[in-house]
């Protein structure tokens, strides 16, 4: 097959990793072999899900993101918070001194990504009120998710939404707003690899406005052990678009219209697999996370259980709930928005990366040499070959990117 | 008898198995999908085989459902022990069903089946024995 270059956040330490399998049997796409010992990406299947790094019993795994050091340059520097942000555990220091730490780590300003989700929300309930727009309508908000349908769901891209993700509609908004500033920086702090990615290696726009995406652990890790305090300007947001921090914040704002609520890659999987075959109900709206409990449960948070962090960012949410529904800056902002900022500029191509081969007859030709395999293996999956399936591991030798000995089962029999 | 076909798999059915109906239709796209085939026709081959099986499903005591590739299409073929089709011409009306209310209130059994099959496909061939069976073959040109 073609050779082709494809850049995704996950890195595995090679120091670190034992072998272990672990990732492997979670890879939603089969895209993790274990070779010599160590497990290896197959880098156009990856979407970054962190389902790898989250069951990695051995920190090996991480994400390609830029270090806190970046901070100390002299430019006017900007961070845009996560709504999950809000879900960690501060040990006792409340959210708005855990801000001001953040001024004096060396930002300006700090927006929280809720007025992004706000903007997107707001903009999604138009697209679901006009009528015979495509349905259901998939939400983009979750990066992975769009990277799944490109690499294993092509035909469903068709139902991706048109708006851009919500903290790239933020990144434009605070680009455009804050154009006097001749060394802008944008930071994003990422819960996820997906995000980072999506920073990185950006699908539906040109170029991402953020400047630099940071780990949520690292910058996690470093506003626990500042004492200081600083100054700066916050724009909050409304209850509205924290709640989009986990599972059912879009849902819950769009409770006019018929909406799915997905979390987890392998129920996004089992559904797409029944959109795919047209066996769902009507829905108008798929809002769909790659982790458990949306993105309060992303593999960069520094999150001991994602009920309880779920569970505090409710807490989070009911203090602004008295206030606003929506943030001000938010309604403030849907007044003067320019329309451009909203919508993705190219297109969201498929990269399907499940053919056994870019010729039919070679396909063909693999596929019932893989049926032959199979049938010798012992169909348990036990891993030891280092694929995640004994079928996948058939599809490998018939790929000729195993050889059968590597079963360990095939060798006892020989 | 053309070319001989490049692949072939066979499913069984069983006939009252509602939790398992799809099964069969869904390791058939799931084939196509890995041999890179195109989607608006990975689309037709997943309804019309879904109907078939689900027909095996509703009626019949048992049945195999048979995927067949060849180099220039794609043919099906859905055999099942059951009542056989008594007017295969009425049957073929949109909206006629023989199902019972049980199963229409399933949401099955709308009389759409055998027209969704014919809809999509190129060719559909019915041999059906009241009392003993029926077999459906039917084929999706490739390009």
């Amino acid at each position: 097959m073609k050779k082709e270059s494809y850049f995704h956040s996950i890195r595995i330490s090679e120091e670190k990793c034992l072998g272990c399998t672990y990732c492997m049997r979670v890879c939603p796409t089969e895209g993790i072999r274990v070779k010599n010992g160590k497990a290896w990406i197959q880098d156009l299947k990856c979407i970054d899900c962190g389902e790898c790094v989250r069951n990695c019993p051995h920190s090996a795994i991480g994400s390609e993101v830029d270090l806190c050091t970046s901070l100390t340059s002299f430019d006017y520097k900007i961070l845009v918070l996560p709504s999950s942000f809000a879900s960690l555990d501060f040990k006792g220091i409340p959210y708005e001194i855990i801000l001001k730490r953040l001024f004096y780590a060396g930002f300006n300003e700090i927006w929280e990504e809720g007025i992004g989700n706000e903007m997107f929300l707001l903009n999604t309930r138009e697209l679901l009120r006009k009528r015979g727009e495509k349905k259901p309508i998939i939400s983009t908000a979750c990066p992975s998710i769009v990277r799944f349908l490109q690499v294993n769901f092509p035909s469903l891209l068709y139902y991706l939404s048109p708006l851009n993700a919500p903290k790239d509609i933020l990144a434009n908004f605070i680009r455009d707003e804050r154009k006097k500033y001749k060394n802008l920086k944008i930071f994003y702090a990422s819960p996820c690899p997906a995000k980072v990615t999506s920073v990185k290696n950006p699908q539906g726009i040109k170029r991402s406005q953020f400047d630099y995406v940071l780990g949520t652990n690292n910058l996690y890790n470093k506003v626990l052990s500042i004492r200081e305090m600083g100054e700066g300007k916050i724009y909050l947001s409304g209850r509205v678009g924290l709640s989009m921090g986990e599972k059912s914040g879009e849902k819950n704002f769009l409770k006019n219209y018929k909406v799915i609520s997905i979390s987890g890659v392998q129920e996004a999987k089992n559904f797409f697999e029944k959109l795919e075959e047209e066996k769902v109900p009507m829905i108008d709206y798929v809002e769909v996370w790659a982790c458990p409990n949306g993105c309060v449960g992303g593999s960069l948070l520094p999150t001991e259980d994602i009920n309880i962090a779920s569970f505090r960012l409710e807490l989070e949410n009911e203090k602004r709930m008295r206030k606003y529904s929506k943030s001000v800056d938010t309604l403030k902002i849907s007044k003067s928005i320019n329309q451009k900022i909203l919508f993705l500029t190219e297109d969201i191509k498929p990269r399907p990366q499940y053919f056994l081969a870019e010729k039919f007859e070679e396909a063909a030709r693999i596929l019932n040499e893989t049926g032959k395999i199979l049938k010798k293996l012992p169909q348990i999956d036990c891993g030891s070959c280092g694929a995640p399936s004994c079928r996948a591991f058939a599809e490998d030798v018939a790929k000729k990117e195993a050889t059968l000995t590597d079963c360990i089962f095939f060798k006892n029999k020989q | 008898m053309s070319e001989k076909p490049l692949i072939i798999e066979e499913s069984a059915v069983k006939g009252g198995d509602f939790e398992h109906g799809g099964e069969a239709s869904s390791k058939i796209k799931n084939v196509l999908k890995k041999l890179g085939i195109d989607n608006s026709i990975i689309r037709r081959v997943s309804i019309a085989s879904y109907e078939a099986e689900m027909n095996i499903v509703i009626y019949a005591e048992s049945g195999k459902i048979a995927l067949e590739i060849f180099r220039d299409k794609i043919r099906i073929t859905a055999k099942d022990k059951g009542p056989g089709i008594a007017d295969i011409e009425l049957a073929m009306k949109e909206g006629y069903s023989t199902a019972p209310p049980e199963i229409i209130e399933m949401g099955f059994g709308a009389g759409m089946g055998l027209p969704n099959i014919k809809k999509n496909s190129n060719r559909l061939k019915i041999d059906t024995k009241v009392g003993e069976g029926t077999k459906l073959v039917f084929e999706m040109d490739l390009k």
